[in-house]
This record gives C-alpha cells, sequence and structure tokens, in this order.
C-alpha cells in the first residue's frame, strides 16, 4: 500500500493553520481551510482525518463537524481548539478533543493515533470516541461537576457496557487471530507514514 | 421583633423618681394627720395610709423596673392629673355638704387624693407605653418603606398584604398601593414562579424557613431583569420577601467572564504560534539563548492562564468537600517533588484533620512558589502540618517570599504599580479566605495558613 493518508486543517488563525499543515505535511496530504465553508468544499472521500478548530468565523467547528457526519463519512476528526470543553461536547460527534496550545510531537501523535484507530471496528472506535469525551472532561471538570451530571453519569455507563463487549470480542479470538490482527494494524501503519 | 426587643426609640429614664416621691409626699401628709389627731379609729386610719403607701410603691416599682417605653415625667403628669380631679371632686362635695357634718374631712380628702393618683398613674404608664409603641412602629414602618432593597410582606394565600416603595419600582408601580393586593406571580415570569412555588411549598410543609436565590424578575411592562431573592416564612402566617435588582453584578459578571474567556482563548492561539515558530527557529539554529527566553515567556503566560482558569473553576464551585488534611499535603508535596527533582522536600505531620478540598491547589501553589523561587544552592522546601491550632507551614532554606508579594497574601488592595506579579499567591489569598481560613506570612519569609480544619470523626 503506498497510500499517502489527507489531513484537513481547518483552523481560521491562518498562521497557525500553516504552522500545523508545515508539521504535517512531510507525512501527509494536507488541505488547509480557513473557513467553515472552505473546509466543506475541501472536504470528500479523499479526508481521512480532520483536525477542527471550534470557533471559526460565520459559522462554528461543530456545525461543519455536524455536517461532516451527515454525510456519513467515517473520517477521524479531533478537535483542535483553545475553547474549554464543557458538557455540550457530548452532544459532538469528535473522535479526540484537544485544547491548544500544541506542538509538533502532539500534533504528529495524535493524527497517527487517529489514522490507526480508523483501521479499527465501528465498534472500537465508538469507543475510543467516547473514552476521549469522558477524558477531556475529567480533565475539565471538577469531581463535583461530574458526579452532578447525569449526561457524565451516562456516558461512563455507556463505555462500562462497550467495554465488557469488547473483552468479550478479544476473549474469542484465539491467539493467532490476535497475531494476524495486530501485524496487519502495524503494517498498515507503517504504510500511512511512508 | 416584638415591641419588648425594640430599643430603635427608647424613652429617656430620666425623672422616673418623680412618681415615688409623689408617694412619699402623701403618705408623709397622712402620717402627719394622724400624728397630730388623737386616738383615731384604726380602720380610718388603715383607709387613709393604705391608698398613698400603695401609690409610694408603685412608684418604687416603677423606678426600679422602669417599664419600656414609658416616661417618668409624663406618668407624674397622669398623677397630678388624677389627684387633682379627685381634689376638685373632694372640693365640690364638701362644698355642697355631701359628706355630713360629722365626716372628717382631711383624712378623707387625703385618701382620695391618693387613691386618685395611684390610678391615674398606673393609667399613664400604660398610655404612656402605648404612644411609645405605636411611634417605634411608625418608625420601622418608614425604615422598611425608605430602605433601598424592596421588602413585602405576603399573607399565607400568597397575596402581597405590604410592599414598600422599593418593591413597587421593582415591579415598574408608581406605588405600592398599586401591587398591594396582588398575587405575588405577577412580578415574576413562569420560570421563576415554577422555582419559587415550589419553595413555598417547602415553606408550608415546614421543611424549610428561609431561602436565598437569584432569580428573574419581571417588571409590569413585560421586562425582565435579575434579582437576589430572600424569603422567610412567618410561621403559619404567610412570608417576607427581601428582594434587590442586581443587573449591574450581573453584568459585570458577565462582563469578566466574557473578557477571561476571549483571553484566554486568544492567548492559547497566539501562543500556539509563537511557541511552533520558536520550536521551527530551534531546528533551524539549535540551542539558541534568544529561543530559549521566548520560549520560557510564553509557557509562564501559558501557565498564569491556566492558573486563572483553575482558580476560576475552583471558585465557582463553591464549598469543595472534606478531605484528610495531612493526606492532601502529602499528595501535593510528591507532585510537587516530581516536578522539581533538584529540590529536597521534608515532610512532617502531626495531626487528623479534615479540611476544604480547594485547599490543595493553594498548598500545591505555596509548594511549586517555594521550590521554583528558592535561591539556596541547596535548595529545600519543608512543610508541616500542626493540629493545635490547624496550620500549615510552607517554609524554605532560600530567602522566602519578597516583601512586596506578601502584599498579596494579606489580600492587600492592588493598584498598576503594587501588585504581586503573578497569580499564583492571588490563588492562594482567595482559596484560603474563601474556605473559612486565613493566611500570613512570618518574619522569615515562611507562609502559614490557618485552615478551617475539623478532627476526621
Amino acid at each position: 500500500m503506498t497510500h499517502t493518508a489527507t489531513v484537513l486543517v481547518v483552523e481560521d488563525e491562518r498562521e497557525l493553520a500553516d504552522l500545523f499543515a508545515d508539521w504535517l505535511s512531510p507525512s501527509y496530504d494536507v488541505r488547509t481551510a480557513y473557513t467553515a465553508s472552505s473546509a466543506l468544499d475541501q472536504f470528500d472521500e479523499d479526508v481521512d482525518v480532520v483536525l477542527l478548530d471550534r470557533r471559526l468565523p460565520e459559522s462554528s467547528g461543530d456545525d461543519v463537524l455536524q455536517t461532516v457526519r451527515q454525510q456519513g463519512n467515517d473520517c477521524q476528526v479531533a478537535m483542535v481548539t483553545a475553547v474549554d470543553p464543557d458538557f455540550d461536547i457530548l452532544e459532538l460527534g469528535f473522535d479526540a478533543y484537544v485544547v491548544k496550545p500544541v506542538d509538533r510531537e502532539d500534533l504528529e501523535t495524535l493524527v497517527s493515533q487517529l489514522l490507526a484507530r480508523s483501521l479499527y471496528s465501528e465498534e472500537v472506535q465508538s469507543y475510543f470516541s467516547l473514552a476521549s469525551k469522558r477524558a477531556t472532561l475529567e480533565t475539565s471538570k471538577t469531581e463535583d461537576e461530574l458526579v452532578d451530571d447525569e449526561r457524565y453519569q451516562s456516558l461512563c455507563a455507556e463505555l462500562a457496557e462497550k467495554r465488557s463487549n469488547l473483552d468479550r470480542m478479544v476473549r474469542k479470538l484465539d491467539e493467532s487471530d490476535f497475531l494476524a490482527v495486530f501485524n496487519d494494524l502495524s503494517e498498515e501503519n507503517t504504510d500511512t507514514r511512508s | 421583633m416584638s415591641a419588648v426587643d425594640d430599643h430603635l426609640a427608647a424613652p429617656v429614664t430620666a425623672r422616673r423618681w418623680l412618681v415615688p416621691a409623689l408617694g412619699v409626699t402623701l403618705t408623709g401628709a397622712a402620717l402627719a394627720h394622724f400624728a397630730t389627731h388623737v386616738s383615731p379609729a384604726p380602720m380610718v386610719a388603715v383607709a387613709t395610709i393604705l391608698p398613698a403607701l400603695a401609690l409610694l410603691g408603685y412608684g418604687l416599682w416603677f423606678w426600679l423596673r422602669a417599664p419600656a417605653g414609658a416616661r417618668g415625667d409624663a406618668v407624674f403628669a397622669w398623677a397630678i392629673g388624677g389627684a387633682g380631679v379627685v381634689l376638685t371632686l373632694d372640693l365640690w362635695a364638701v362644698l355642697v355638704g355631701a359628706y355630713g357634718v360629722e365626716a372628717t374631712l382631711p383624712h378623707v380628702v387625703i385618701q382620695h387624693v391618693s387613691t386618685g393618683a395611684l390610678g391615674a398613674a398606673i393609667a399613664g404608664t400604660y398610655s404612656d407605653r402605648d404612644r411609645w409603641r405605636a411611634g417605634s412602629h411608625l418608625r420601622l414602618l418608614r425604615a422598611l418603606d425608605a430602605a433601598m432593597d424592596g421588602i413585602a410582606v405576603l399573607d399565607d394565600s400568597g397575596t402581597v398584604s405590604y410592599a414598600n416603595a422599593a418593591f413597587a419600582e421593582g415591579y415598574g408601580a408608581d406605588s405600592p398601593a398599586s401591587i398591594v393586593g396582588e398575587p405575588w406571580q405577577v412580578c415574576y415570569p413562569e420560570a421563576t414562579r415554577e422555582r419559587v412555588s415550589a419553595v413555598l411549598e417547602e415553606f408550608d410543609a415546614g421543611a424549610q424557613e428561609e431561602w436565598q436565590g437569584t432569580v428573574t424578575a419581571r417588571r409590569s411592562d413585560g421586562t425582565t431583569y435579575p434579582q437576589d431573592l430572600s424569603m422567610t416564612a412567618l410561621a403559619g402566617d404567610g412570608y417576607v420577601w427581601v428582594c434587590r435588582d442586581v443587573t449591574g453584578r450581573e453584568e459585570r459578571e458577565q462582563r469578566l467572564r466574557v473578557l477571561n474567556r476571549v483571553l484566554r482563548h486568544n492567548v492559547r492561539n497566539a501562543l500556539n504560534v509563537v511557541l511552533g515558530r520558536a520550536e521551527r527557529l530551534r531546528e533551524r539554529l539549535g540551542d539558541d539563548e534568544d529561543v530559549d527566553s521566548i520560549v520560557t515567556a510564553a509557557e509562564d503566560l501559558l501557565a498564569a492562564g491556566e492558573k486563572a482558569r483553575q482558580l476560576e473553576r475552583a471558585l465557582e464551585a463553591g464549598v469543595g468537600p472534606e478531605e484528610p488534611l495531612g493526606e492532601m499535603v502529602r499528595e501535593e508535596v510528591e507532585r510537587v517533588a516530581e516536578e522539581f527533582p533538584g529540590v529536597s522536600f521534608e515532610i512532617t505531620v502531626t495531626c487528623e484533620l479534615e479540611a476544604d478540598s480547594r485547599l490543595r491547589l493553594a498548598v500545591r501553589e505555596l509548594l511549586s512558589n517555594a521550590a521554583e523561587h528558592n535561591d539556596a544552592t541547596d535548595s529545600m522546601v519543608h512543610v508541616t502540618v500542626e493540629p493545635d491550632p490547624p496550620m500549615v507551614r510552607v517554609g524554605d532554606n532560600g530567602s522566602g517570599i519578597p516583601e512586596h508579594e506578601r502584599r498579596t497574601l494579606a489580600g492587600a488592595d492592588e493598584t498598576p504599580l503594587r501588585h504581586g506579579s503573578g497569580v499564583g499567591l492571588w490563588l492562594v489569598y482567595w482559596l484560603v479566605t474563601q474556605s473559612d481560613g486565613a493566611v500570613r506570612v512570618t518574619e522569615e519569609g515562611t507562609v502559614v495558613v490557618r485552615p478551617n480544619a475539623e478532627p476526621i470523626n
């Protein structure tokens, strides 16, 4: 496989968008959008990862995310934003939430992790997405706030259920299956970075 | 508040001795009369002296017990008036010969005058008290009317039975008369009505007697505004409401929130560019002093922003759960020690106390502050947690907190030229004082936090 993954950077701060593009361009095809409408114009089925700012002129990153998800594309979307996460993130269909500033290493790790995840089954991906939401909330909210919030509680319950389903699935795989899957994953992963 | 507790208009207590003095005079007159008359009938003597003695007794009681609201000279005037009326009647009776020729006029006169004075003194006491009570009631009403806060009294069906001018103004009415007799619901929009009704139901069920909160109120023209409302149940007899328009405060808070958020957002974006570019410069130039200093400055700024956010969250969250103080401090020492591997930490805990968990952040700040700004070659931070009184001491072998920064921990007014250099010590001051503790710095520069801590049950 010689396919190079495509990353769409959506960021209204031009300096920052160009910096992100610059960091990622040695490894990926990078498209850059400074506005929500340009982001949607440049978005197609070739895009594997979207790095999305939440605060954009005209319409917000949250709206862009919704449109992307409605198009049924299963690409990976990370919110890369300076907005502190609140409970409203539970309504959003992102795969990761990162608060700026991010350095080169953070960004490269983020993209390669998301690409690795895109190879997993839908089941595993949705587990990661929920886990990322929980982690995001846990770093930004106090324990009291979390305990009092019903949405957070149901998120935890859902995560626990998915987790036990996955555990059951993994137990069914025998060792050779497991190794095969693992090799497959690591090969594809190196391919995308080459 | 009962009228007896009301000392708003306590009368002058001067000349309370006037009534007993009158009693002494009349008793003296009676005794003198019988001393100059040979062998009077005992019954006649007793009937003449007793009223004068009773007046003397009442006068002494009045003098010593000082019944609230009754003035000594007013009661004296009543007594003299009463005596005068009786004396006039007596003289008239003598004139028309009503007592007959055999009556001994002087003791009849003394007896009647004493009785008249006694009765009038008692009546005067009550009259003066009532007058005073009415006066202080009026003063209270005027005070309520003049209060800047809106005050209303509701009967148990929720109808406004009294409203002061400020309450009427809050509703947009010209005078209290246009709101009295209305149900309280007219002053609030639907959402607030539900909330307040729920509280009133709890009042009626006896679950609570007081409630305070910020609600949305409505004027008669339909506009709404934020209002601080406190409600008190009057033991089965309606409610008292006190309210205040807090539009100014809410606007200030909103301004702070927005500025905070926008600043933090923009700082993060801008510093991301600064740090990213600095990283690229470093790739090009290798190790470079200028780049290092750009990165350090940017990171400090980010850390200050992050601290401000943590503080905001901790203060907004209100009182935190209680946590064992010793463990809290130990965990923070471990955490900060990891961050500053070159500094050694020494911790002594000699107590089992628990305190507001928000102190954790303050302790962390003091520890990192002591570790980071320690100028000694062999840096060392020592921490003790003591029980009596509850105390957390953070000191180091450096020069301690500099003088100009200590002002922050004393909560001194900040000005553009006189303020601490960071948010860190403000964070400590606010967190400690918000959790009902106190903080000070000793001569040697050791910080002493006196938390509001309780023994662990």
